[in-house]
């Protein structure tokens, strides 16, 4: 497969990739909660925050292009929405501005910290079955993508247009094909032996942490004194 | 060499009432040898793979491994019969080759210590150190299959199955394949590969397993069967004496 898969791990030797996967979640939690009001300073402050690291990061958003496609059109269908509401170019697009950095947001974390880190690092969850669930959850996101890629690529060399019909075509196609792989990847899962609670060892706290710590205490201190 | 590592007896598998996949098969295989399961597309041939492996049900028949009854005992099977998959892309669960690779020893619950050792010796083995921090769904197809076979690998089966493990691979990378079962059969491990392509490993097998509609139609060395073969549907090149019928040239 030529191309990249969205949400998908790749291994570097980068300043993300060594923050501890528990602070990277808890800051992506809070960069959400903050961003769901956040407009004018806070958001531009976070902006910046995300676009530095997706520059630090060498994140490949030009071949994620295509597969954020549906993002795109679920935004533009968003701030449309909230054009339609509040007449407002600003506020339309001060929405735009709070999906997109989301999304920004979970593709950094996503692309610096494989499932099985996040799974290993959260505490208390880090010993039970719930671990796994979450790395396998994780673990199949990329998959949805890949195979929806697949058949996009090979109806297009079929030369399908778009209609109706294509799309209900191309959606039972996805979910047949992903059931089957789930399948597939199910009983390699039970062939490697599973083991649902096997052990984990959660990596340590280290200097890597301080910058994400840092920029998300100063996200949180600004929403706290009103620069929203 | 001579032990008998595996032997099954009256293996039948039916999808429902109708549908026999799999109708009373009776063969053995010895340890440290190299079986050549082949039979036309639907013969059943995975199916017989993932029966052993302890991933399908047995509903009838029996299933030794060194002399004793294990046809109950599917986590016993799980444990020591490993299976590549044909589409190694199913295959893969770490983000890493790595991490891929650890998953199985992780599983076993193996010391974190001795896990880095097997694991090094496996990358080492199978060459694969540079790819080490790859993403396995970028890897080429030569490359998925080897980290496959590397997931396997690393926790030491007593038997190794292969499915088609030379589909969708290019020249070289089928030799590449070759060769290295070839080593893993000489470091003692004992394999049974799935192909229809006899062309390309034929004159490595020890022994010979034929599929066919759900029947062992053909069992015995490479010698007696390969006259047969044609006769279930196998392609097999004209006028072409067994020692010929590998892609390996050396
Ligand atoms: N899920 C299934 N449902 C119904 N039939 C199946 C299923 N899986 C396999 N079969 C049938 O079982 C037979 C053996 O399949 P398989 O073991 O994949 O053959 P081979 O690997 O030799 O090509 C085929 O006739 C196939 O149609
Ligand atoms: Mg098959």
């Amino acid at each position: 497969m030529a191309h990249a898969v969205i949400f998908s791990f790749r291994h570097q030797d980068r300043l993300l990739n060594k923050t501890h996967p528990l602070i990277k979640v808890i800051a992506l939690l809070c960069g959400c909660i903050l961003l769901f009001r956040a407009s004018g300073f806070l958001l531009s402050s976070i902006a910046l925050f995300l676009i530095a690291l997706t520059i630090l990061q060498r994140l490949p958003l030009r071949s994620y292009a295509r597969q954020l496609r549906f993002f795109i059109l679920l935004f533009v269908l968003i701030a449309f929405g909230e054009y339609a509401h509040s007449q407002s170019m600003r506020s339309a697009l001060i929405v735009l501005v709070r999906y997109a950095l989301m999304i920004l947001y979970a593709l950094l974390i996503t692309d610096s910290t494989s499932s099985d880190e996040i799974a290993n690092s959260i505490p208390l969850i880090n010993k039970s079955v719930l671990a796994s669930g979450i790395e396998l959850t994780l673990a199949i996101v990329p998959m949805i993508f890949q195979v929806s890629e697949e058949i996009r690529i090979a109806q297009r060399a079929r030369l399908r247009r778009w209609s109706i019909r294509s799309t209900f075509e191309y959606l039972s196609t996805l979910f047949e094909l992903l059931l089957l792989r789930l399948e597939e990847q199910a009983l390699a899962l039970e062939g490697r032996l599973f083991d649902a609670k096997r052990k984990r060892h959660a990596p340590p706290v280290s200097m890597h942490d301080v910058p994400m710590i840092l920029a998300t205490l100063l996200f949180i201190g600004l929403r706290i004194f009103g620069y929203e | 060499m001579n032990d008998e590592l595996l032997r099954v007896e009256g293996l039948t598998y039916a999808l429902g009432e109708d549908k026999t996949i799999l109708d009373h098969l009776s063969f053995s295989v010895r340890e440290g040898s190299f079986t050549l399961l082949c039979g036309p597309n639907g013969a059943g041939k995975s199916t017989l793979l993932r029966i052993l492996k302890g991933l399908y049900p047995l509903e009838e028949g029996t299933i030794f491994l060194e002399g004793k009854d294990v046809t109950k005992k599917e986590k016993h099977r799980l444990r020591e019969i490993g299976l590549v998959f044909q589409d190694a892309d199913s295959q893969f669960v770490g983000q890493s080759v790595e991490k891929d690779i650890r998953f199985g020893v992780e599983n076993l619950a193996l010391p974190v210590e001795e896990q880095n050792r097997r694991i090094d010796e496996v990358l080492h083995l199978l060459s694969m150190e540079e790819q080490r921090h790859r993403n396995p769904h970028t890897l080429s197809g030569g490359e998925k299959r080897k980290l496959a076979i590397a997931g396997v690998l690393v926790m030491q089966p007593k038997l190794i199955l292969l499915d088609e493990p030379f589909a969708n691979l290019d020249y070289q990378s089928i030799v590449a394949t070759l060769k290295l079962l070839l080593r893993l059969q000489k470091n003692g491990h004992t394999i049974i590969l799935v192909s229809h392509e006899i062309e390309k490993c034929l004159a490595h097998a020890d022994h010979v397993l034929v599929l066919s509609d759900s029947l062992l139609v053909e069992e015995g060395s490479p010698k007696k069967v390969l006259p047969r073969l044609s006769g279930h549907g196998i392609y097999v090149p004209h006028d072409t004496p067994l020692e010929k019928l590998t892609w390996l040239t050396q």
